[in-house]
């Protein structure tokens, strides 16, 4: 059996977003399972020559790229269009893999409405079954249940920014070739960006985030709980408290986690200090992932959680800061 | 097909608006307001831009005139959430429904659309110092003047008075023909004479505002009498009588978030090497209490449906709130014996709902007298 | 200029979930459904805004799934939206997001729509496709994430803000279009309890899916699903921490971490 793969890379804001990488590498992946195929990069937009020369290096067979001036913005119409372009270039059977960016997500089903085919979105893992079919699984329902698609005709995946591996030893000198756009319908016209507004640096809610730290007693001081703050900020994480802290007055009511505070089901929570009294686990119980890090290995966490490290939180938090600080 | 026990589908939508609205923002504010005593005014807005604060009120003057088995469902879900925010949106029904039942349609036209037009409390003024259960001896007085009544007397344990604008007071025209004296009148509070007293601090129930009424001198226009002079007594009665299941509702609402505060504590807990709800004498209180609360609900839901039918339910509605009342005391009792030394604490949830749960033994009718009535009315089938 | 709003009836996200006999999906046996999704209550509230503060017309809102989702456009009606319909789908149809997006734009084709607006996923299965291939369907702009929404009647066009990851863009574009929101400028309202009622009295109009799926033409992707869920599971119980050791608080770190990224997957 043999699966084309096509990726859309994603480089909105005029830099390539790693996730175009991941989409690379899981390209690559699932090539050789299907036992053969090519992959095809896929570029679309303005003024991409140095994304272009980037992409060439990172693995694909063939760099395919609409460069217009017609897509300087991103309108989901005009990009699909210009899909419609790189796909008539890549032979079936076809899959094609997008990040789940804002940018891919939107994309992603507009494209399929426009070929045919079908779609998967934010998908975790992608295999290819023995039939050759391409089978996608994603998390739903909040993440409570994980769901297996398999997708018919042309496969159409975005895939979760961090569920896939980059593969370090992917390179190579693929060829680029530049295709036209073509004439846009009324519906891809019209769509003007006035300005992009930066957020970053806002402090995600509590209740919203995906990632949230929190700190307890085993913090020691109020002093002591920046680290915990510093560690969310390289994460971009929420802080959250336990009640030790809050009745120790280290910082306000509006950060406590649990029973009396606030119940949060976030994709990873990690605990500093905090022992996992009932009234503290019952605020957090529906986390996708629990990490406690405790100094005494009977701390009632350590039952609720998926991964612990019997320690100090005072010295593996800076640990973790700095580890994840050393990101590209 | 004639019995259902499944709400229609219009009653569930009221029912997960009610329930909405007490989660989230009566629930968030109800711990606090009992701490710190105070009458969460926001909330009794909220709730009256929503239509709860009315709604016994036909639509034609501005109210949301639902049903009895309606107002029941509502009055649970708010309950669940805190008892005393869940009777002050009773009371507003209490208030007015004497006005329904026995007002003139130039009196609800001229009283009732304003009082719903804007947020308006209204309270009942019917227990007096000297008399709670035994109405017949009331004591305030109403001279006939001209034009005009004088009303003189005190009422006390008046629910929502420290904050209401309006109050139907029953007072005798003539104390020498016992209830059959007794008259009722529509009072504005900004009526000379009316002084009210402070918000008295109670065990329970602290969301909910309960004061004296002291009435000197107070001119009463002839326009505002309910009915004739001497059937006060009657329009009472009949005001309870719509009243009384929705407080067997109110006390359900609270005995089910005593019983969901247990159970849930009883799988998390654990002693003795497994979670409580597993040991059998946690098992067995918690039987106990969901038979119980089952049990009120049913009966206020039964209750309720034979007023709607228009069908006499004395006997029904005083055997509905005598029996959650004190199930819910008990429902509340044994939570808080579930929780053990925790639930004895006021950080935790379950001691407020048993202070609240008291109350409802106590108003709306002593479960003493709910008692003798049920024993009357159950005698007459016999006779 | 009519607005037409399309809402999803879903479970509520606190109700427990268990896997069906087919192993393909959850059993509704005893789910509590929610009267909206989160993100179309939010859609739902900025339709209504169309018409309240930019003197829109008509509020219309659509629905597709079986019988019980009349529920969810009772309570669009409860909140204001002027007609609701609801493609009724018979008991054991299997639906994918694109076939629901084909059978929403032939049903909205024939109706009034300045504006289509949609939440940006449900809660369920957390798709978000029916914005973007609504939009091509129909042959409209599409605008998603979208977080403001400033319609200008006399140009035909709305300034809009739009998500981006770690930002904003403002931007512009024409409509007749698709929106689908990201987040409405003001909270949901509550239905009051009159509205309930009266919601009672406002039309609602069941179309049987045979009958829409028999207009679709040649639509790309036709009247079947194209992708089939193969499993539905729930993840298995904690089974207790996974203990990470290490020498030193880096090596702790470093494993963790890794572990977090490539087991997990939670970062």
């Amino acid at each position: 059996m043999t699966l084309n793969v096509l990726v859309l890379t994603d480089q909105r804001g005029g830099q390539l977003k790693r996730s175009s990488l991941e989409a690379l590498s899981e390209a690559r992946r699932l090539v050789g399972k299907a036992g053969g195929g090519q992959v095809v990069a896929g570029l679309i937009g303005q003024g991409l020559d140095k994304i272009a020369d980037e992409v060439k290096r990172a693995g694909p067979s063939k760099v395919l790229v609409v460069d217009d001036e017609r897509l300087k913005w991103f309108c989901v119409a005009a990009y699909a269009t210009a899909a419609h372009r790189l796909i008539e270039k890549v032979p079936a059977p076809l899959a094609i893999l997008v990040p789940d960016t804002t940018l891919g997500r939107e994309l992603a089903s507009r494209i399929c409405a426009q070929v045919g085919g079908s779609v998967a979105t934010a998908a975790t893992e992608i295999s290819v079954g023995a039939q050759g079919e391409v089978v996608a699984k994603r998390k739903v329902f909040g993440g409570r249940a994980t769901e297996t698609l398999g997708l018919k005709g042309i496969a159409i995946i975005t895939l979760r920014p961090n569920a896939f591996a980059v593969d370090p030893a992917a390179q190579g000198d693929a060829p680029v070739e530049k295709l036209p756009l073509g004439d846009l319908p009324p519906a891809a016209q019209g769509l003007i960006v006035e300005s992009v507004v930066s957020t970053k640096g806002d402090t995600a809610d509590l209740t919203e985030a995906n990632i949230v730290v929190s700190g307890g007693r085993g913090m020691k001081s109020a002093e002591n709980f920046v680290l915990v703050e510093n560690l969310a900020k390289v994460m971009g994480a929420a802080v959250g408290a336990s009640r030790a802290v809050i009745d120790s007055g280290w910082r306000p009511e509006s950060m406590q986690v649990g029973q009396t505070g606030k119940t949060i089901a976030p994709q990873l929570y990690i605990a500093f200090g905090i022992s996992g009294a009932i009234q503290h686990l019952v605020g957090i119980n529906n986390s996708r992932c629990i990490v406690a890090v405790n100094k005494d290995p009977a701390a009632p966490i350590f039952k609720v959680a998926d991964y612990g490290v019997v320690g100090d939180a005072l010295t593996i938090l800076p640990a973790m800061t700095q580890a994840l600080s050393k990101k590209p | 097909m004639a019995i259902d026990f499944e709400l229609s589908p219009e009653q569930r939508e009221l029912q997960e608006m009610a329930r909405r609205f007490a989660k989230e923002e009566m629930a968030p504010k109800s711990a606090e307001c009992d701490k710190k005593h105070i009458w969460p005014e926001d909330i009794y807005r909220k709730g009256w831009e929503l239509g709860l604060l009315n709604m016994n009120i036909p639509a034609d003057y501005g109210g949301t005139g639902l049903g009895e088995l309606e107002q029941c469902i509502i009055i649970e879900e708010l309950a669940y959430a805190d008892g005393g925010m869940a009777i002050t949106f009773g009371v507003n029904c209490l208030a007015t429904q004497p006005i329904i039942i026995a007002g003139s349609p130039e009196q609800k036209e001229r009283i009732l659309k304003p009082f719903c037009s804007t947020f308006n409390i209204g309270a009942f003024g019917l227990t007096e110092p000297g008399g709670g259960s035994d109405v017949a001896a009331l004591k305030t007085t109403a001279r006939r003047d001209g034009d005009n009544y004088v009303l003189d007397g005190e009422k006390c344990f008046i629910t929502s008075a420290p904050h209401a604008s309006l109050f139907t007071i029953f007072a005798t025209v003539d104390k020498s023909k016992a209830h059959k004296g007794i008259t009722a009148f529509v009072v504005p509070r900004n009526t000379p004479g009316v002084t009210v007293g402070k918000d008295e601090d109670k065990m329970g129930q602290r969301a909910s505002s309960t004061g004296s009424i002291i009435l000197e001198g107070v001119k009463v226009p002839a326009a505002n009498r309910l009915g004739q002079e001497g059937e006060g007594f009657k329009i009472a009665m009949a005001t309870l009588d719509s009243t009384r299941t929705p407080v067997g509702a109110l006390a359900t609402g609270i005995a089910q978030a005593a019983l969901d505060h247990a159970a849930k504590y009883s799988l998390q807990r654990t002693s003795f090497g497994k979670p409580i709800g597993e040991h059998q004498a946690i098992a067995m209180k918690l039987a106990n209490m969901v038979q119980m609360v089952d049990a009120a609900r049913l009966l206020t839901y039964r209750a309720a449906w034979m007023r709607d039918q228009g069908k006499i339910s004395t006997l029904e509605s005083s055997i509905t709130k005598c029996f959650s009342s004190d199930i819910a005391m008990e429902v509340c009792n044994e939570a808080i014996q579930i929780f053990g030394g925790y639930g004895y604490m006021t950080e935790y949830p379950v001691e407020k709902l048993l202070r609240d749960a008291k109350l409802t033994q106590i108003y709306e009718g002593a479960n003493e007298i709910q008692r003798l009535v049920i024993a009357r009315e159950l005698l007459k089938r016999y006779a | 200029m009519d607005v037409v709003v399309c809402v999803k009836h879903v479970p509520d996200p606190e109700t427990k979930l268990k896997v069906a006999a087919s192993g393909k999906t959850y059993d509704p046996d005893g789910v509590k459904f929610t009267i909206a999704n989160t993100y179309d209550e939010a859609t739902v509230e900025e339709a209504l805004r169309m018409k309240e503060e930019f003197h829109f017309g008509a509020v219309r809102s659509v629905s597709v799934g079986p019988s019980r989702s009349e529920e969810g456009l009772r309570a669009t009606l409860a909140m204001g939206v002027d007609e609701a319909t609801l493609v009724e789908t018979p008991p054991g149809t299997v639906l994918d997001p694109m076939l629901v997006s084909r059978i929403l734009a032939v049903v909205i084709k024939d109706m009034p729509h300045d504006l289509v607006m949609v939440g940006k996923q449900a809660q369920d299965d957390e798709a978000g496709e029916v914005g973007s291939a609504l939009g091509e369907y129909l042959q409209l702009p599409s605008y998603s994430f979208v977080t403001g929404l400033t319609p200008d009647a006399a140009s035909h066009r709305l300034k809009m803000r739009r998500y981006l990851e770690g930002g904003e863009e403002v931007f512009s574009g024409p409509f007749p279009a698709v929106i689908s929101l990201q987040k409405g400028v003001k909270d949901p309202r509550t239905p009051t309890l009159p509205n309930i009622l009266k919601a009672r009295k406002k039309p609602l109009k069941k179309i049987p899916l045979q009958e829409v799926l028999s207009k679709m033409g040649n639509m790309a992707g036709g009247t079947t699903p194209t992708s089939d869920i193969a499993s539905f599971a729930l993840p298995p119980p904690r089974a207790g921490a996974k203990i990470i050791e290490g020498q030193t608080p880096d090596e702790i770190a470093e494993k963790l971490i890794k572990a977090l990224k490539e087991e997990a997957k939670v970062l």
